[in-house]
């Protein structure tokens, strides 16, 4: 009985998962393909210009441009479904060869950037919570205020203003010097886009999560446990950290769409190579099969860690269990 | 042996021009192993006079005093069961938890161990079961015992309770009275209750000390206070647990003629939860019939049904001759329906929208209605109605939230009035006051039937409060009527097994003898 | 007490608000050039002198681009906003009237919007509606940024509906226009202030951010960001002036939101802390 609910239960997650991603193609091939931009010019380059009507109707024939869009969102589907999703027009490669190398780059700089991001958030934002409308709070919460108002590009260009051009400690540009790519060399290429990535986003979270803690701090709980001789610390890291967690698991889940937009804008002002500065040209020059693999890659990274987020906050929180349960013992 | 010594002592909330004095120099004593009901209206000062003891003030708070000393571990008990324990951790957990904190020492085993035996202190039937469950899992009531449970855990000498039973069914009310009684008496445990309800005072108390403005007015053995009270505050807090016969109303003709009606809620594609079944009874102008029952019986579901906003599933609801339960019908006389049938919901402060002034709440219904006021001018009409249940012209311009429980319960009843029912249906209406405003608002209600005749449907859990005002009862369990008669009837000579039940879980017991 | 409020009110964040938007409407007065023109025997001025601020590497008057540009800046941060409170609002009412499937449907479409970063999806929109000007490019944020304030108005619709006091002005015959007009839009607004205020902010962040990338505004339309995109060049030069500037209105700016919104938020009284 609960194992066929279980059955239910995930057939279900997996169906809105499937769905989600599906209106989620849709949505981006018709935005794309809506785009006035002519995908010849990423194909071709500056020779589309000098291209005669014959020639580029050819050259539309051989992209399959010239079908009607359901035709060619099927054929992209059915291509999409054996795992074979097109070429870039302007790399001549199939795209998951083209990204490959740059993947790695972005998740690099995105998922250090998350967890860093969400360590120092509950850090800051449980130490905040325990000294609510104290000094150290209020200073904590400006500093924030003010940190979450600079803008990731600025800031970027202060950074390498800073410590590239006038102090030359970290290098402007680029994942790795030109033949190097040993780990430290990484690394330093690293710090100064993390270090972006991370400031813009951090106080978000933290605000966020203190807010979360002072609420659960109001409940009647925290006076009874108070009372059996918990600290406030024990009470704040045993009890409300606890009670706190399904939904920071929700809020981490949707983080990722953010903290990725970001690393787009990171990756375009140090010119790393990631997948953000592939986004970023794939859109501007139609490069159709390359932005949809892209989007259908952040997009379904989010969607699919948001339905894990919701399983697993659903799963680790006793009010939702009990209420699936659906059992109350009445004495 | 004093367990607990309290001399002069002064509290303040807040900073600068927020400053409030909630305890302005208090004095008493706990002795060892005695019941001590501390008893007072809702800001008079008693909640944080118990958290002071027990050093629990809120941030924010200063307190002075020339003496303060607790002998001994204290242990609290809070009104709200619902927030009193972490939802995120099973009941074994967080009571093995507060043992260790007492006796670090303990092994893990010995730890579970311990939980079962509290939990079977509190008279948790299959505490070894029930301790892997949540609290969600648990009813109002076998929280409260849990949260027993946690207070024990501690092995304290003296147990402090803030009103641990004024969120609960009367029958659950009495058991967790009894168990606190019990448990004090057995272990020879201090107990300090605070309550705003002279009558629990009556049941448990050995003295009772009367807290009125930051200050305790009055302290002596329970017998002592109740019977000849030496302050005037006090006499007014225990004459409004009386109950005083009324001269019977001679009731008119049937005004409301409910048959075979039924209610039944649509859970999910399979379950059904029936909450109404087949309730039959008459309302006569002028007459106030109580529906008393615990909750989950059904009662605001068929208040509901009345209103005709929830639909009529099977059965007649015929008012003035109106067939409500027909559509047409319904819909061709609306406007008189909306009109002559106001509600009272027992929540005030939800029932009221914070964004709007006295003012307007009170004539919303006028101006819903299009109707014109014979008083000029809808401001006038509101200072009209608001003099009329007692309350000045200087509230019309305030917001709900500026008032108490008792004047925002006022509000919703001069609401009510502008329209000059014919049947005002109450939901719960006194449940969330203090027995004294409860008294006050029960007297307005009764002043609104002898003046203006008109009927009166009194939904509650709160029996004392229906014997008060109510001509008849009905009492409800589990959907269905189990009995009706005159509420002398009813109480003095209850005929159903559950309204004897009822009857012997009401604090202060059945007698009105005094 | 009422005196105690209002002296509370005027705060450095409204100043600073006020001087920047008056500043910005009266920029035809208060600049002191032509903040288009590109005086080319001028490039990266050093601040002082005639160019109060200095000028960028085309030449061009940083103080008065200040001005005209936080104009821009500040009508796209607004405009937008209008665009998506408005469709937030129907959409999010929408979903909170509607049945609990319509309702599950409607609230998954948000969560796959959000699920694609904004910047891309803005891209994209853009990049449809071709070369970008000051409306179109609010059109563009406006039509991606509603979601967050669609779900803050279903939420608040939604406890509504199951409020008590909605339930009594029901039975007293209040139909579906009264209880927007009387019940829904007063504590509507207050509750999603805070999230439009907020909005304004991220929306100007956007557009200075695609004016930046060379996405949004053209070069010749003077706004904070588009000030800003000219300065890689100005690293290498040394010409921090560009940098500094620019950034700082900007800043400013969106603090002095930022603080508003918080006010808003803080208004609301809560509870003291049990710890």
């Amino acid at each position: 009985m609960i194992n066929n609910k279980r059955i239910r239960y995930y057939a279900g997650k997996t169906a809105i998962l499937v769905l989600s991603i599906f209106a989620l193609s849709v949505m981006v091939f018709a935005i794309s393909r809506l785009t006035p931009m002519d995908p010849l010019y990423s194909y071709y380059g500056d020779r589309t210009e000098k291209m005669t009507v014959q020639e580029k109707e050819e050259a539309r024939e051989k992209l399959g441009l010239n079908d009607s869009i359901a035709v060619q969102y099927v054929r992209w589907i059915e291509g999409a479904l054996t795992g074979d999703l097109g070429i870039s027009y302007k790399y001549k490669r199939p795209v998951t060869e083209v990204t490959s190398g740059r993947l790695v780059n972005t998740l690099a700089l995105g998922g250090l950037g998350f967890v860093l991001i969400f360590a120092l958030a509950l850090a800051i934002g449980m130490f905040c919570a325990r000294k609510e409308g104290r000094p150290a709070d209020r200073i904590i919460c400006r500093m924030g205020t003010f940190s979450s108002c600079v803008p990731e590009f600025w800031l970027a260009l202060l950074l390498i203003f800073l410590f590239s051009v006038t102090w030359h400690i970290f290098p402007s540009s680029n994942a790795y010097s030109a033949g190097g790519g040993s780990l430290f060399d990484r690394l330093h290429h690293l710090v100064l886009p993390l270090i972006v990535v991370v400031v813009s986003h951090l106080w978000y979270y933290a605000y966020m999560i203190r807010n979360m803690l002072l609420e659960e701090t109001r409940a009647d709980y925290v006076i009874l446990y108070k009372s059996l001789g918990l600290t406030d610390r024990e009470i704040m890291r045993r009890h409300c950290l606890r009670n706190i967690m399904p939904e920071l698991i929700s809020v981490m889940a949707i983080s990722v769409s953010h903290i990725l937009g970001g690393t787009y804008i990171v990756e375009m002002v140090f010119s790393y190579p990631g997948i953000g500065t592939l986004c970023y040209e794939s859109a501007r020059y139609s490069d159709y099969n390359l932005l949809m693999y892209l989007c259908m890659l952040t997009g379904g990274i989010v969607i699919l860690l948001n339905i894990a987020g919701q399983i697993i906050s659903e799963r680790i929180d006793p009010r939702v269990r009990a209420e699936e349960a659906g059992k109350e013992v009445r004495p | 042996m004093k367990a607990i010594t309290v001399r002069n002592l002064k509290v303040n909330i807040g900073t600068g021009g927020m400053l409030t004095e909630a305890v302005r120099g208090a004095d008493l004593t706990l002795e060892r192993g005695e019941i001590l009901v501390l008893a007072g209206e809702s800001g008079s000062g008693k909640t944080i006079f118990c958290k002071s003891i027990a050093g629990l003030l809120p941030r924010g708070a200063s307190a002075s005093a020339d003496e303060l000393t607790v002998c001994g571990r204290t242990a609290i008990v809070l009104q709200d069961p619902l927030t009193s324990l972490d939802p995120t951790l099973t009941i074994g957990r967080q009571l093995a938890e507060a043992a260790s904190i007492h006796n670090p020492k303990l092994t893990a085993k010995e730890l579970e161990a311990r939980a079962v035996e509290l939990l079977a202190a509190v008279g948790i039937e299959r505490a070894e079961e029930r301790a892997a469950l949540y609290p969600d899992n648990f009813s109002g009531g076998m929280r409260q015992r849990v949260v027993i449970a946690m207070a024990l855990a501690g092995e304290p000498d003296i147990l402090l309770a803030d009103e641990p039973t004024t969120a609960l069914d009367v029958t659950v009310q009495d058991e967790i009275l009894k168990l606190l009684t019990g448990i004090c008496r057995s272990r020879g445990m201090s107990l300090l209750f605070v309550t705003h309800d002279l009558s629990v005072a009556e049941t448990i108390a050995d003295r009772i000390a009367v807290m009125h403005e930051g200050k305790i007015i009055e302290c002596g053995t329970a017998s002592e206070v109740l019977t000849s009270p030496k302050e005037e505050y006090t006499r007014r807090l225990i004459s409004a647990t009386r109950i005083d016969k009324h001269e019977a109303f001679e009731p008119g003709d049937v005004i409301l003629d409910v048959r075979g009606l039924s209610h039944t809620f649509r859970l999910s594609r399979r379950e059904r939860l029936t909450a109404v079944k087949n309730v039959s009874f008459e309302l006569r102008k002028g007459e106030i019939l109580g529906i008393v029952g615990e909750s989950g019986s059904g009662k605001s579901t068929l208040l509901r049904c009345l209103l005709n906003l929830y639909e009529i599933q099977d059965g007649s609801v015929i008012y003035k001759g109106i067939h409500t339960e027909d559509k047409d019908e319904h819909r061709a006389n609306r406007r008189l329906l909306q009109a002559d049938r106001q509600i009272i919901l027992q929540d005030s402060a939800a029932a009221l929208n914070p964004r709007m002034m006295v003012q307007d709440i009170i004539t919303e219904p006028l101006k819903l209605q299009g109707r014109m006021t014979p008083r000029g001018s809808y401001r006038k009409e509101a200072i009209f109605q608001l003099s009329y249940v007692g309350m000045s012209s200087e509230y019309a311009e305030r917001y709900p939230k500026a008032l108490s429980g008792g004047q925002r319960q006022r509000v919703a009843i001069a609401r009510a009035l502008t329209m000059d029912p014919g049947l005002l249906l109450c939901d719960e209406a006194v449940s969330s006051l203090d027995m004294q405003v409860q008294r006050q608002v029960i007297e307005l209600l009764r002043h609104m039937r002898d003046e203006h005749g008109c009927s009166i449907i009194f939904v509650t859990h709160d029996l004392r409060a229906a014997r008060m005002l109510c001509d008849r009862i009905a009492v409800m369990k589990a959907g269905e009527i189990v009995e009706t008669g005159s509420s002398e009837d009813v109480f003095e000579r209850p005929e159903s097994e559950y309204t004897k039940k009822l009857i012997s879980a009401m604090p202060g017991g059945s007698s009105n003898d005094q | 007490m009422k005196k105690g409020i209002s002296c509370k009110n005027i705060h450095l964040s409204y100043v600073i608000f006020l001087l920047i938007v008056a500043g910005s409407l009266l920029a035809d007065v208060i600049a002191s050039k032509d903040p288009s023109y590109l005086d080319a025997y001028n490039t990266f001025a050093a601040p002082g002198g005639e160019f109060i601020l200095g000028t960028d590497s085309l030449g061009r008057d940083i103080w008065s681009g200040i001005w005209h540009g936080g104009r821009i800046s500040i009508i796209i941060g607004f405009v937008s906003t209008a665009i998506s409170t408005v469709i937030a609002i129907v959409y999010g009412a929408a979903s909170g009237m509607a049945g609990d499937r319509v309702d599950t449907v409607m609230m998954r479409f948000t969560e796959i919007i959000l699920s694609i970063p904004g910047i891309l999806l803005i891209i994209f929109i853009q990049a449809m509606l071709g070369k970008a000007d000051i409306l179109s490019i609010s059109v563009v944020i406006g039509l991606t940024s509603w979601p967050s304030i669609a779900k803050v108005v279903r939420m608040e619709v939604r406890q509504l509906r199951r409020s008590d006091y909605i339930l009594v002005s029901r039975a007293m015959g209040g139909g579906f226009g009264h209880i927007l007009r009387k019940h829904l839009v007063p504590s509507l607004v207050p509750s999603i202030m805070f999230m439009v205020i907020m909005n304004v902010r991220s929306a100007i962040v956007t557009e200075s951010t695609l004016s930046f990338m060379g996405l949004g505004l053209p070069i010749e339309t003077v706004s904070w960001g588009s000030m800003l995109s000219l300065s890689q060049n100005a690293l290498m030069s040394g010409a921090w002036w560009v940098i500094i500037f620019p950034g700082f209105a900007l800043i400013a700016f969106l603090m002095a939101l930022t603080d508003i919104g918080n006010r808003y938020k803080d208004s609301a009284m809560r509870r003291e802390s049990n710890l």
